[in-house]
């Protein structure tokens, strides 16, 4: 039976892992690569790095990093930030990342999508979306609107419109990280969540809110997400990976138990 | 053992050849002594043939199917140099071949064609040349896949590749994330591998030999049990990526190192 994902992300700034809440208040928690070898250790199943200040600084990613993460563990990982063209990509993937994620990119300029995924291969091409609750059911029938840069920014893109958009161009995992849960520990956004893991055929990944072991297996049962982000619980050390999966796994929840 | 017969193993040959990134560090692991394998002695003895991973000559076959650094990455963990080529000469050269691939069947074979490059995989998997085929390098091993409209692929097993289609809508295509492998039978690389370990999957077609007898480990997804790793004589494939499937993956690229197979 194929395994539920616990997914790590690293939010990086200047080659540090950092953590805020809501893009805000970033305290420094460590080396990318040491997190990266020590959460493989602990059995993550994937990982996600997000080079967080490289769009807003307008410069490319950081590849010594992507490429010291490729050589330290031998998981898949996802990077994203900073990535503006399929040079941008190729360089990421040739450094030793399984995937790119594209978040406010691909808002901009959707064919990114369609044509990293003719390049690549869809696998390659992940869509991360950061929708918020909206009010506006004439533009967004979710009830749900896509923000982007870093939730600062509106789109009037209603959220489950373009999950579906992104896979018929070729997204091959969309992330659905919820403005509103974001590092409030409280739980991921299942209404959103589910909204479109329901409505596309590729894996959906629940980001945003995780606080206890129950959150992660809200977002896989009742959600019906393939996968879960978690940062803050496990950067702080509030909770380990092994008590996460231990407690999903009591609760019949299938996850990689032996690495 | 008859009376008379040499009480000693016969040594033919002493490999000194020298590491090319490992250094001194482990330099006394690299003299290896292959012993004549005629002499009875030896064959009570089981000697294995000793040679190091990192004097292996080992081929990774680049054809434009994907991005062939995590395959290389893990190989160099293991302390194994890799070549990383499109040369027909220098694939059948090889002492030992990996056929990796990610993507879709019909470009992948369109650049096999452009490249030239069937011969040379049929020459290696014919002449007992240890042959590791990866994802899509094993969906192509087999007479055709249903992608890109039906494709005729390299025919070097007997079967194709199709589709998962779930009848269940939360079984999403492609299957992506981490799956059981259980064995189908013993097998030299899958030696000290728990039964039913997990491993890493990308994937929206799969393997179905037409000989059942080629399946080494079963996976089930979207309503099917499908053979995610076969192997018959010198050619093992599996439809996971062992490169990406952490330490228990490692263990498979290091015994796939190891394997001499049957002849």
């Amino acid at each position: 039976m194929l395994t539920k994902r616990i997914i790590p992300c690293l939010d990086i700034i200047n080659r540090r892992v950092t953590k805020g809440v809501k893009f805000a208040n970033n305290i420094d928690l460590g080396d990318p690569v040491e997190m990266a070898v020590r959460y493989s250790d602990e059995g993550c199943d994937e990982l996600v790095v997000y080079d967080i200040t490289a769009s807003a600084e307008q410069r490319p990613i950081d590849i010594g990093m992507v490429r010291e993460v490729a050589r330290a563990i031998r998981i898949p990982f996802a990077v994203g930030g900073g990535i503006a063209t399929l040079d941008d990509m190729s360089r990421v993937l040739l450094a030793g990342a399984e995937k790119i994620s594209v978040n406010s990119l691909a808002v901009r300029t959707p064919s990114i999508i369609a044509d990293g995924a003719r390049a690549f291969g869809n696998q390659c091409m992940v869509l991360g979306m950061d929708p918020v609750a909206t009010a506006d059911r004439a533009r967004c029938p979710s009830g749900y609107e896509v923000t982007t840069r870093g939730f600062r920014e509106r789109t009037g893109m209603d959220a489950v419109a373009w999950a579906r958009r992104a896979e018929a161009l070729g997204a091959g995992e969309i992330v659905v990280n919820s403005v509103d849960a974001d590092g409030t520990r409280a739980g991921f956004e299942l209404t959103i969540t589910r909204l479109i893991a329901e409505a596309v055929n590729v894996p959906v990944v629940a980001s945003g809110g995780a606080g206890c072991a129950a959150h992660l297996r809200d977002a896989f049962t009742v959600a019906g997400a393939d996968a879960a982000i978690v940062a803050g619980i496990l950067h702080t050390g509030h909770t380990t990976l092994g008590q996460l999966k231990h407690a999903l796994h009591a609760d019949g929840v299938p996850v990689r138990m032996h690495w | 053992m008859r009376a008379g017969a040499p009480a000693l193993p016969t040594v033919l040959r002493t490999c000194t050849r020298t590491p090319r990134f490992l250094g001194p560090l482990i330099g006394y692991q690299l003299r290896a002594i292959v012993f004549d394998i005629a002499s009875p002695l030896n064959q009570n003895l089981c000697l294995q043939h000793a040679q190091p991973l990192s004097d292996i000559m080992l081929a990774i076959v680049d054809y434009k199917a994907g991005n062939l650094t995590s395959v290389q990455l893990a190989f160099g963990a293991l302390g194994c140099d890799t070549t990383v080529t499109s040369d027909p000469a220098k694939i059948r050269a090889a002492e030992r071949v990996v056929f990796p691939g990610v993507g879709a069947a019909g470009s992948a074979m369109a650049h096999l064609d452009a490249l030239g490059l069937a011969p040379a995989l049929r020459d290696v998997t014919v002449r007992g040349t240890p042959f590791l085929g990866i994802c899509l390098g094993t969906q192509i091993l087999f007479d055709a896949s249903e992608e890109d409209g039906g494709t005729v692929t390299l025919g070097l097993l007997p079967g194709r590749a199709v589709r998962f289609r779930p009848s269940d809508r939360r079984d999403k295509v492609p299957q992506i994330g981490w799956n059981q492998v259980k064995a189908a039978r013993p097998h030299p690389l899958l030696a000290g591998i728990a039964d039913e370990s997990e491993f890493y999957f990308v994937h929206s077609y799969y393997p179905a030999p037409a000989d059942p007898s080629l399946t080494l480990g079963t996976t089930c997804y979207a309503g099917v049990t499908f053979s995610s790793m076969v192997a018959r004589g010198n050619v093992a494939a599996t439809q996971f990526h062992p490169e990406k499937s952490g330490r228990i993956g490692l263990r498979l690229l290091e015994n796939f190192l190891r394997w001499t197979p049957d002849t």
